[in-house]
């Protein structure tokens, strides 16, 4: 409720919080009726991409004759929905790692703070990059190597918001009563934590979405056969296309700002509804 | 300085254990040190001889001491691909990718730090609204997209900068050294500009909520009620005390800087380390792709460190270790 009050006046969230609730269902309903209609991945190579005039489509074809506009739904889909899962499973790790370091403190914390200090030292995507080449670049293991080599990021968020949060009176009260620590856990950290997770919970999800993007569209996220947004932005880095064939790269391109912009305001809200309640 | 010392002995195991990950990535990935050297009619035993002489039939603890070793000595191996000391291809572009951070660098300082300060100082009026816009859009943009909009605008469309590579042959040819110098900055502007507009974003977020945080913090009213004019407290006491954690960032951006160069160097195909990770990684070439992966590595532990340095130099209170 809090924050519906906090967003009343904040323009940008409102107008993204409206494009976001356009966009998504209408990409996540869209998604499974264009895939039983048409057959998206089907090829008929055209040597050439072909205008959407030319065509007679919205959004025209590219040069293996598929329907960008059909191509796009599924895109934006996948891609939403990869970026929510490697965020979703590198804040369930994080969380565990970051609870358990901040609760409890004292030694355990010093040594696994050490441990993620060097761990995020690591180039994570480049390491990421190598890992996909050598397995395969598979859904899973996009989603698997992503989240093993982040949750480090949101162990260190969430460890910090809990080490502050285990002086506060009210866990000390219930400490004394002698109720077992994963109860509090349970009862009081958590509910206490719901902000600061979801406010970067969103604003990672957007971070994430260009992540993707990036690796995809230079050939190292996923392949072919799994159409992404970055997947089809891969001709964007081809000159030629860039000059002469717009619809193969304009709508992907927007598509991700724009949701990213929407995502990002919509966290950055969050993200103040949650100080100001701190506070 | 006890405390500096201890810190910088914390580099010896964060080095040690990113170099056996970085090992352990290595074992995993298939093709060794041999597999690109030798011809495919070369019969088993021979290989095996081979194998035996290279040390690579030992088991993996002794061959992570030998890896470990030649690294000690700058020996990373041979590129199978370029059947070159990686070393050697590494030294190669390490020039090109080290000029292209340097003026992404100043760039994004230059940038960051008078934006950052006029959104600080005059916090809620248009101008910061201005710049915090900016900031939105920014974050909202990945690397590539904005790598994308530059192109087409500065290289493809107005046609003031040249859109790939980082210096032209005939100038390498005939120039004189200033000309080669001049035609190596004119070519890295556009990729570094774009880095530099994605990498401001964190700085002058930092320093606005740094510099509005202090605006009334006891020193700064206390000032104010000595009489001190407005315009030098900003200046002496505001600034100064923002300033402080955004040069003790300026560590922790190195391992930002490099992650950014990966995109970058690719989408302008500028030949730096980034686009030699991307093409051995393309190639199959682990050799080369683990070193500079464990040079990027000891690169933002050593910046990591360095911050932590200033930090405690700057406010002893901190503790850091």
């Amino acid at each position: 409720m809090q924050f519906l009050n906090e967003i009343k006046h904040d323009k940008f969230a409102i107008i993204s919080a409206i494009t976001l609730a356009i966009i998504l269902p209408g990409v996540f309903i869209g998604a499974p009726i264009v895939a039983r209609f048409y057959d998206v991945m089907r090829v008929e190579p055209t040597v050439l991409p072909i205008s959407p005039a030319m065509s007679g489509t919205i959004l025209g074809l590219d040069e293996m004759g598929r329907n960008q506009l059909h191509l796009l739904i599924i895109a934006a889909r996948n891609s939403f929905f990869l970026a929510f899962c490697v965020t979703f499973f590198s804040f369930a790790l994080g969380l565990c790692v970051g609870i358990f370091s901040g609760f409890y403190g004292g030694k355990v914390d010093h040594v696994i703070m050490r441990v993620t200090d060097t761990w995020s030292m690591l180039p994570f995507l480049m390491v990421v990059v190598v890992l996909l080449s050598v397995f395969g670049k598979t859904v899973f293991n996009f989603i698997l190597f992503f989240s093993l080599f982040t949750w480090v990021f949101r162990a260190r968020l969430i460890r910090a918001a809990a080490l502050s949060l285990r002086e506060s009176e009210f866990i000390a009260a219930s400490k004394t009563l002698g109720t077992p620590n994963i109860v509090i856990i349970f009862r009081e950290l958590l509910p206490n934590l719901t902000d600061v997770v979801v406010a970067n919970f969103v604003l990672t999800l957007a971070a994430n979405i260009g992540i993707e993007t990036g690796l995809s569209l230079l050939g190292f996220g996923l392949g072919y056969d799994f159409p992404s947004l970055g997947v089809m932005l891969q001709n964007a880095v081809n000159p030629f296309y860039l000059q002469y064939f717009w619809w193969t790269w304009v709508p992907p391109l927007a598509l991700v700002v724009i949701m990213m912009l929407c995502i990002n305001f919509l966290g950055n809200a969050l993200q103040r509804t949650s100080r100001s309640q701190a506070h | 300085m006890k405390m500096i010392l201890k810190r910088v002995l914390i580099l010896i195991p964060q080095l040690i254990i990113i170099s056996i990950i970085t090992f352990t990535l290595g074992a995993m990935m298939p093709g060794d040190a041999l597999s690109g050297m030798i011809e495919s009619g070369v019969c088993e035993e021979a290989r095996q001889k081979q194998r035996e002489l290279l040390g690579l039939n030992k088991p993996l603890p002794a061959r992570y001491v030998d890896w470990a070793g030649g690294i000690m000595r700058g020996d990373f191996g041979q590129s199978f691909t370029h059947r070159r000391a990686v070393s050697e291809l590494i030294r190669e572009r390490a020039a090109n990718s080290f000029a292209l951070a340097l003026l992404t660098l100043i760039l994004t300082y230059s940038i960051a730090l008078p934006l950052g300060v006029l959104a600080g100082r005059f916090s809620g009026t248009l101008i910061d609204k201005g710049i915090l816009l900016y900031v939105f859009i920014a974050l909202a943009m990945p690397t590539m997209v904005l790598g994308i909009f530059m192109l087409m605008t500065f290289a493809f469309g107005l046609g003031w900068f040249p859109p790939r590579g980082s210096v032209d042959a005939i100038i390498v040819a005939e120039g004189s050294l200033g000309e080669i110098l001049l035609n190596r900055l004119y070519r890295l502007i556009l990729p570094a500009s774009t880095a530099a507009l994605v990498s401001t974003v964190g700085i002058i977020f930092m320093l606005r909520a740094n510099i509005i945080e202090r605006k009334n913090a006891d020193f700064a009213v206390f000032a104010r009620a000595k009489g001190v004019p407005e315009g030098t407290v900003f200046r002496r006491h505001i600034l100064r005390n923002s300033l402080i954690p955004v040069a003790a960032g300026l560590g922790f951006a190195i391992s930002g800087l490099l992650t950014g160069q990966l995109f970058i160097e690719q989408i302008f195909h500028y030949p730096g380390m980034g686009s030699l990770f991307f093409s051995a990684v393309r190639a199959q070439d682990f050799a080369v792709a683990n070193a500079i992966i464990i040079i990027f590595a000891s690169l933002s532990a050593l910046g990591m460190m360095l911050s932590d340095i200033f930090v405690m130099l700057a406010d002893p209170r901190v503790r850091v270790v």
